[in-house]
């Protein structure tokens, strides 16, 4: 965009930064309700996020990505602050090893995160989509198996 | 390798993990969790060493009630998976806090489309006429838009690793497909839902 165009009342700045950031180094913020599909496996771990907006369910992946490539990990969500996934596995071919480390997605900016506690005292996969959320209070991860 | 029945607990002020006292009724992985918020939270069917009838997959929902921390199970289960024989592991859950949770798919060779529904009020199981567009499993995820809708995505279909989207609409619990894909298709993928005020 030209630094004319720039100084056009009608032009907003969303657009003038898009054109002007190489594949966003940023994630537009959703325009309402968002709900993620975090991380797992085809034919390899995978540390994509990607984000439905559920106002027009639309689908847009955040540039933030996991720490590490996983998946047959569990989210829990704090609805309007931030959404955990914990466990997991990672490394397949060498061994499917449990994960220890809880990834935190912030949801204001979409950016991620790792918080100094721990699941569990060993590491643990095939979590499965097991988790469950107290609003505001607590969430939970139930099950999987340790490694 | 062992089988886990022990719940972490994440309090979000703090971000501080304690493990409950209480346990499962069963350790299993693969299992599927939704939440009535303010009130208990859910686990359903997956897979464990109870090696009976159901070769280990099973069909048993656990409850925790948030207010103490302690487990009940419940009356109902998860509708039989392969040949009426097998309960089912891989499931996704999700719901509409304060209404009902829904279990979907899962199962085990071959995968299930189908989706039962646990009534909040009352604890009972039921389970919908609507399916998944296609019988999926292996973790797919699901989350929810409070009081509009549920998502269900990813998993493993008959066709392989999927990208497809599933919305059930709470009002009339229809299942239609989105327009959208994930941009690769995930099985043992993970679901966060920011979706509304509780």
């Amino acid at each position: 965009m030209a630094e004319i165009e720039r100084i056009l009342p009608t032009t907003k700045v969303s657009e003038w930064l898009a054109s002007t950031i190489t594949g966003y180094a940023f994630s537009p913020a959703p325009s309402g309700n968002a709900g993620y599909f975090v991380g797992g496996y085809h034919g390899s771990n995978l540390d994509s996020i990607d984000r439905i907006d559920m106002d027009d369910d639309t689908r847009f992946t955040i540039a933030a990505t996991l720490t590490y490539p996983q998946s047959q990990h569990g989210g829990i969500s704090n609805s309007g602050v931030a959404g955990y996934v914990a466990g997991g596995a990672y490394n397949p071919g060498s061994g499917w090893t449990g994960r220890l480390d809880i990834q935190k997605l912030t949801y204001d900016g979409d950016t991620t995160s790792v918080i100094s506690a721990t699941l569990a005292n060993t590491g643990r996969r095939q979590i499965g989509d097991a988790g469950m959320s107290n609003q505001g209070t607590a969430g939970y991860w139930a099950g999987g198996y340790s490694t | 390798m062992a089988y886990q029945d022990t719940v972490a607990k994440l309090t979000y002020s703090t971000e501080a993990r304690t493990v409950l006292s209480a346990s499962m009724s069963n350790d299993r992985y693969e299992t599927a969790g939704f939440s009535n918020s303010g009130t208990a939270g859910y686990v359903a069917g997956g897979y464990g060493t109870a090696y009976g009838s159901n070769q280990g997959l099973l069909q048993s929902i656990d409850k925790f009630t948030f207010s103490n921390d302690s487990r009940s199970t419940l009356s109902g289960v998860l509708t039989m998976g392969y040949s009426n024989t097998f309960g089912r592991f891989g499931c996704m859950g999700f719901a509409n806090s304060g209404t009902a949770g829904y279990i979907a798919g899962g199962g085990y060779m071959p995968r299930t489309d189908v989706i039962d529904k646990i009534t909040f009020s009352n604890d009972s199981k039921s389970t919908l006429s609507a399916t998944l567009s296609d019988s999926t499993w292996d973790q797919g995820a699901g989350w929810e838009n409070k009081n509009t809708a549920g998502y269900i995505g990813g998993g493993s279909s008959h066709a392989g690793d999927s990208d497809v989207i599933d919305k059930l609409t709470f009002s009339n619990e229809s299942i239609s497909t989105l327009t959208a894909t994930l941009s690769i298709e995930r099985e043992r993928c993970a679901g966060l839902g920011n979706g509304g005020t509780y």
